[in-house]
């Protein structure tokens, strides 16, 4: 298919430059209006770029968001909102979130298909930052893909937290080691208060993971228990520990719960298991092929209305080309009237046309490019997701079709052009 | 007025030519024109007298309404577009009053320009000759600035080295000196005589430069379309 769009284009330079010796009158063509020329480039770069930016980042996104949910093999909340825990558990986007019980905890932990259980509790920040408490496996899961990772591979400098007055922080977090911090309750504009009687200090920056956890303050799950008060989900004999088990009895709850099973079979067993009145469980990835759906749709209507756009810039092109050419004219007549066939002026104009137009698609996948990355960026600075920007074989159609297209469309001023009358025209 | 020592030969015969705009108007009307291989011929005569129609006529490049325009063995009246473009690319040069060069390109490659359209092996001779042509007529072919560069008088050579570069039999020139300074004029005036007498080229001029009537070898004026008068 990509091929086939350049056919055009390619008929157009054969026969210009191969089979007549039009370069040097291209060129002076070109260079006899630069500034026309470059706003013809400009104004195709443009419009093949925005067609071209639209798919390469819906795919970033479609691979930066299902990249940082990879290390949440299945969440367990209680019922409600599938998409809202997940932008809240993965995205750490705030929402209020009924919470799971203890004695629901307990039933996940031991359930023999279950490899780590870990619990997941948010809704305070530090700062700018969301703070996220949840247990060191699972911090070290997170980052190195392994829950009995080595500090080595998950952090970049100092010690993961020993006691609930520690945290860690994300990569991109900008805060320092060692600088004491006081939580707040709420995250964004929803702060309403501090946690004033808790002093976290920091003990550990985290690998960069490309998700937005590298934007988290990742405090103990016990951390968020004390900074509201509710104790620390531990038995009174161990009072003190840090992650599971917990006391049923005494734990809080928590809004989600990450699992990772024995076997991965054993995932869709318990999400049938955990999928009652009680609890919901459901794949991060499921979700997100639903919002994929939606986003597809978008896209659908975004390409509908890029390639509208691109149609009427074609139509624009093709008018201000013929004009330009009318503005040669002259010249063109003077190039019959010293015995040049009218197929050569054809192929003069036509190629000049299709030089225009090709590198202006070149120019646009540039453009494309630039400004996928430009979003990418602006979309992993709003969301700390990190968009991957990558240009694949049927990025090149728009430009291709946008130049073959173009290139064909151009046949018409070439081809009336010569065909104008050539004395009316040395006369000026 | 020069007194004419032009070739033997007929190299163009006009014979009860009519020309008509599109609307049917008559623009022109000539009886009998003879003009001899070598010879040159000036074409004179008021604005709106017909001389650049006459001019493009025989070029080739209007068709007229009725007559006979023979250049040589071949009849150009009765010609279709394409074969008219090819015997204007391989017998007649023509020379304009504001040269119509590429600004941008060099010298040779605006006299070497019909190389572009000519089958390779020709297009190489075509270079060559353009190359020689220019320094024939006092200009450096290897001088790669933009012809833009030049004066008003320089460029007009380089068009009419353009108009020589195919090894045309026939020069037509539509006030070739209009554009220039006495200088210049006379210098082209020289020129266009020694393509007649080296090169034993038919040249045909419209001009009301003096200078150039005076070196002709014939003055054909030209009222309201009609041809009144043929000056020896």
């Amino acid at each position: 298919m990509l091929t086939g769009w350049l056919i055009p284009p390619a008929c157009a330079l054969l026969l210009g430059l191969w089979r007549y010796r039009t370069g040097p009158l291209v060129r002076a063509l070109l260079r006899r209006h630069p500034g026309v020329a470059l706003v013809f480039v400009g104004l195709i770069a443009v419009a093949t770029g925005l067609g071209l930016a639209l798919g390469v980042q819906e795919r970033g996104i479609r691979a930066g968001s299902a990249g940082a949910a990879d290390r949440f093999d299945l969440l367990i909340t209680a019922p409600g909102n599938d998409t809202g825990a997940l932008l809240a558990a993965v995205y750490l986007q705030g929402a209020d979130l009924p919470l799971l019980s203890g004695e629901t905890f307990r039933r996940i932990r031991n359930d023999p298909a279950v490899a780590m259980a870990a619990p997941l509790a948010f809704g305070d920040s530090v700062g700018h930052a969301p703070m996220v408490g949840t247990t060191a496996a699972f911090v070290r899961y997170l980052v190195a893909g392994d829950a009995a990772a080595g500090d080595a591979a998950v952090l970049d400098e100092g010690r993961l937290f020993l006691n609930a007055r520690e945290a860690v922080i994300g990569a991109e977090v900008t805060l320092s080691l060692g600088q004491r911090v006081e939580p707040s309750h709420g995250i964004g504009g929803a702060v309403s208060g501090s946690h004033a009687h808790l002093q976290i200090e920091l003990t550990g920056r985290l690998a960069r993971t490309g998700t937005p956890w590298d934007r988290a303050v990742i405090v103990p799950v016990e951390t968020v228990w004390l900074a509201h008060g509710l104790g620390d989900g531990h038995a009174a004999d161990a009072r003190g520990a840090l992650g599971p088990p917990f006391d049923p009895s005494r734990m809080p709850g928590v809004p989600a719960v990450v699992v990772r099973a024995t076997t991965p079979g054993g995932h869709y067993t318990l999400r049938e298991r955990f999928t009652d009145a009680g609890s919901m469980a459901f794949f991060p990835a499921e979700v997100l092929m639903r919002l994929y759906a939606v986003l597809g749709d978008v896209r659908r209507l975004m390409s509908w209305l890029s390639g509208l756009t691109q149609v009427l810039v074609v139509i624009a092109i093709g008018v201000a080309l013929s004009i330009l050419l009318r503005g040669f004219s002259r010249r063109f007549a003077m190039l019959r009237a010293l015995g040049a066939p009218r197929r050569f002026v054809f192929s003069l104009v036509w190629t000049y046309a299709a030089i225009l137009l090709l590198v202006g698609a070149l120019a646009g996948i540039g453009v494309g490019v630039l400004a996928a990355s430009v979003l990418a960026d602006r979309i992993t600075a709003a969301s700390g997701v990190r968009m991957p920007v990558s240009l694949t074989l049927s990025d090149l159609i728009v430009p291709a079709m946008l130049a073959g297209v173009s290139v064909l469309l151009a046949v018409l001023p070439a081809g009336l052009l010569a065909r104008r009358p050539i004395v009316a025209d040395l006369r000026g | 007025m020069r007194s004419s020592n032009a070739s033997e030969g007929v190299a163009l015969a006009v014979r009860e030519l009519c020309v008509r705009a599109p609307s049917g108007r008559t623009l022109l009307e000539v009886g009998v024109l003879d003009v001899a291989h070598g010879a040159f011929v000036v074409l004179a005569g008021a604005s709106g007298a017909g001389k650049s129609t006459l001019l493009f006529t025989l070029a080739g490049l209007q068709r007229p309404a009725s007559g006979s325009i023979r250049w040589g063995a071949t009849e150009i009246a009765t010609l279709g577009e394409a074969a008219r473009a090819r015997f204007r690319a391989e017998r007649v040069g023509l020379v304009f009053q504001d040269f119509l060069l590429f600004d941008e390109l060099s010298a040779l490659d605006n006299a070497a320009l019909a190389g572009a359209w000519s089958a390779r092996p020709a297009s190489v001779v075509v270079r060559q000759r353009a190359a020689d042509l220019l320094a024939w007529l006092g200009l450096d072919a290897q001088d790669a600035r933009p012809v833009s560069t030049l004066s008003g008088g320089e460029r007009q050579r380089v068009a009419v080295a353009r108009s020589l570069a195919a090894d045309p039999s026939i020069l037509l020139a539509d006030e070739p000196t209009a554009s220039l300074d006495r200088d210049a004029a006379d210098r082209l005036t020289q020129t266009l005589r020694r393509i007649a007498d080296e090169r034993c080229r038919a040249v045909l001029v419209v001009s009301h430069d003096p200078t150039l009537i005076e070196a002709a070898d014939r003055v054909v004026r030209l009222v309201d379309g009609r041809v009144c008068d043929v000056a020896l």
